[in-house]
């Protein structure tokens, strides 16, 4: 008969665990009572988050376990209460997809047509990365199995090791078969391969910021929308994501108004994107306020943007 | 300069110690001008960082790096193919980025926290003004010598050749007193040098406090800045962070996105929104209702057309009058009913005016908005087909906290008030009457000089 007694859980380790948890506990209430953002997150965006997260992972082992059975992910436990799971870039990479599905949701044609126009370009490389594009967009979108694949690389290398890791905690050694099929996995990663790669691409060729449907999204597709928005602004992709979604529209319209685009112009993307979530009283302070923006005043904020958020993400980084 | 795609990649290989092992010529020439040399390390550093990362994780990458030197500024497409000796780094294209002046960037950001200033450039252009400094200014004043715009502005007098002076010779003026041509406003007056980081002299900076006036201040009461800015600055963004979880998460409950509740348990998580959603517009209020007590609150004084304001207003409601089959007629395009008030309350009392027609009249009737010019006022009309407002309630109505035994449709009994409020601030007035078709007729005036 177990009675949960043995020499590796003793008392001692068990009421220790217990004794740490309350620091946890205090931790994680005051997280809860006093949210740090101006709009905590919805039950909804946790467990959006918490599914692409558990979802990730389960690929990941499925991809590097060789003759996979489990349905359910055998290294999720490890690796949540390891902390990894917990790190800024991991999560704000997560945020972001859960971002992307929402703003997705607002176009009508979320494939981007544009894309499909981009096939038949002369350049080489606009026409191959438009075709790129629409692979990982499907890839994204009806693809199972390969939620990894939209990873960065520093991302990925640094959760497939770390998984590795954890299946050799729960199998109790290291199977070579595993390292093998994981290496493998690296080697035939491509940046290149990533929606959001190719979507940048095809911005720096077609010099991307020069032309006026990249700031239409209805006509270039999300993607394309803001890896032009990312370019112009030297902001990161995902950071433009979060950004675009945020619960006020104020920084999409400072983006905007960066970009020289006329306030009847920006006042339609906003709305494509914020629909009612905006008020008539914000909209009145944009109505107000949109023109009196320079363009250099904007850039000027949206650097200390970036420079925060690098700062911020730098915490989450190992390598 | 504006870069080419290449049609053959421009290659190079770097070892693990970041050595530039080998590479085409025009490769050569990059790293060159950035202070590499020939069978040394690489010296660009954004492509020194990406070799580096791909021999880490010996995975492919490709990115957008940025360059830059004294001359121009590059967008680099790079591909980077790791193997274990090297990284094989082919560049596919590069393009030449616009280079922004940061010497005038700082010059018309660095004082962004002083509300009302003049920025002159270190040969005394003018660069830059804000608030209500730039009153008066027009387009061509922009780079026009500080000397002659500073005398077509304010008064001929000592203040003036003092401030004169201290533009020309680049030196700091303590607080003086000046006032302005065009309506006799009064400001305090100050100048200082701006510096960069090295302690170069990039231009001149006024700053500009006005003095408080009578016609331009609301009614002086029994309002006291006993808690300052209590409400507005302190409490209203710690109510609304919890107010707006209320409202997330009841739509999200509402809205069924984790799955089928019951009917009745959804529509009572709508009515949590829309109650979170009321006391959220309530917090707006009560942060204006204690801006407008203020006994120093002032508004600006810009030119602004109202049948322009009526049309953006229009359009911003458009949504929500259409869901009730309401039209809102505006003043043609070639009106021109000019008024001298601040443009952001104007379209806040009319906004609010527009709001209240649409939330008190009846399915498919039409809101009308009328502008004219009566003596030396700009009025602005808004008529609907409602039930009308009665005798004494046309004045309750400007009442605060005043609803005339209404509830429960989401207004705060706050908006008139500080309608009327911000029109007195404006030298103006707003009441309202009967409309010629039975319902109600706001009337806003506004100073037209």
């Amino acid at each position: 008969m177990d009675h949960g007694f043995n020499e590796n859980f003793g008392l001692s380790k068990l009421a220790a665990s217990h004794a740490r948890d309350i620091h946890a506990m205090c931790t994680d209430v005051a997280a809860i009572i006093f949210p740090k953002a101006l709009n905590p997150p919805t039950d909804a965006i946790i467990s959006k988050v918490s599914t692409k997260l558990i979802q990730l992972v389960s690929d990941l082992e499925k991809k590097l376990i060789p003759n996979a059975h489990s349905r359910m992910s055998i290294t999720w436990e490890i690796l949540a209460s390891s902390g990894f799971l917990r790190e800024p870039d991991l999560i704000d990479f997560t945020l972001a997809r859960v971002a992307e599905d929402r703003l997705e949701s607002c176009l009508e044609f979320p494939i981007a047509t544009f894309a499909t126009k981009l096939l038949d370009n002369s350049e080489s490389h606009i026409a191959d990365s438009a075709q790129t594009l629409l692979a990982a967009e499907s890839l994204h979108r009806f693809g199972s199995g390969n939620s990894f694949l939209g990873l960065p690389p520093e991302l990925l290398h640094k959760l497939c090791w770390r998984v590795v890791a954890a299946l050799e905690i729960v199998n109790g050694g290291r199977n070579p078969e595993i390292i093998a099929s994981t290496k493998f996995l690296i080697s035939q990663y491509s940046e290149a391969d990533r929606a959001l790669d190719a979507a940048r691409k095809i911005v720096h060729f077609t010099r991307g910021v020069e032309l006026e449907e990249f700031l239409h999204p209805e006509v270039a597709g999300l993607r394309l929308h803001v890896a032009a928005l990312s370019a112009h602004l030297e902001l990161d992709y995902d950071h433009v994501l979060h950004l675009l979604n945020a619960q006020s529209s104020a920084p999409y319209a400072l983006m905007l108004a960066a970009c020289a685009v006329d306030k009847d112009h920006a006042i339609r993307n906003m709305l494509l994107f914020s629909g009612n979530r905006t008020s008539a009283h914000d909209f009145g302070i944009f109505e107000a306020s949109y023109a009196e923006v320079t363009r250099e005043s904007a850039l000027e904020e949206i650097s200390y943007w970036a420079s925060e958020r690098s700062q911020y993400l730098a915490s989450g980084k190992t390598i | 300069m504006s870069g080419p795609n290449l049609t053959q990649p421009i290659s190079g290989e770097i070892d693990n110690d970041g050595k530039l092992l080998r590479a085409d010529e025009a490769f050569l020439r990059l790293n060159q001008r950035a202070g590499g040399v020939e069978g040394g390390a690489i010296a660009v550093p954004a492509i020194a960082k990406l070799a580096k990362l791909s021999l880490n994780l010996q995975m492919k990458l490709s990115r957008a790096v940025r360059v830059a030197d004294n001359e121009d500024h590059l967008e680099l497409w790079i591909e980077v193919h790791p193997t274990l000796q090297f990284a094989k780094v082919s560049i596919l294209s590069w393009r030449a980025l616009p280079v922004l002046n940061k010497r005038n960037l700082i010059l018309t950001s660095m004082p962004d926290s002083i509300e009302n200033q003049m920025v002159f450039d270190r040969h005394g252009r003018l660069i830059s003004a804000k608030g209500i400094a730039a009153h008066g200014l027009v387009p061509s004043d922009f780079g026009k010598n500080g000397v002659e715009v500073l005398t077509n502005i304010f008064e001929n007098g000592v203040p003036l050749a003092n401030l004169i002076s201290a533009l020309s010779t680049g030196v700091s003026i303590k607080t003086m007193q000046i006032k302005r041509q065009s309506d006799g406003r009064a400001f305090d007056v100050s100048g200082d040098i701006i510096d960069d980081e090295r302690q170069a002299v990039f231009g001149f900076r006024l700053r500009f406090d006005p003095l408080y006036e009578k016609p331009l201040s609301i009614v002086e009461a029994n309002y006291g800045d006993v808690a300052g800015n209590l409400f507005g600055k302190n409490l209203a963004p710690v109510l609304r962070q919890p107010l707006g979880r209320i409202i997330a998460n009841a739509e999200t409950i509402g809205g069924e996105l984790q799955g089928p509740i019951r009917e009745n348990y959804a529509l009572y998580a709508r009515d949590i929104a829309n109650a979170a959603r009321h006391l959220s517009a309530l917090v707006d209020d009560l942060g204006d209702l204690e801006a407008v007590e203020r006994i120093d609150f002032q508004t600006a004084r810009d030119t602004i057309e109202l049948g322009d304001v009526a049309r953006r207003v229009a359009g911003l409601l458009a949504l929500k009058a259409a869901d009730h089959r309401i039209k809102i007629n505006t003043p043609a395009d070639d009106t021109n009913v000019v008024a001298i008030a601040e443009f952001r309350r104007t379209l806040q009392i009319m906004l609010n005016l527009v709001n209240n027609a649409i939330r008190y009249s009846s399915d498919g009737t039409a809101i009308t908005i009328e502008t004219e010019t009566a003596d030396k006022y700009a009025i602005v009309t808004v008529s609907d087909q409602g039930k009308g407002i009665f005798g004494a309630d046309r004045e309750k109505v400007f009442q605060k906290f005043e609803r005339l035994g209404r509830s429960g449709d989401g207004g705060s009994g706050l908006g008139l008030y500080i309608s009327r409020r911000l029109a007195c601030a404006m030298g103006g007035d707003l009441f309202v009457t009967d409309s010629e078709g039975g319902g109600a007729k706001f009337v806003l005036r506004l100073p037209n000089s």
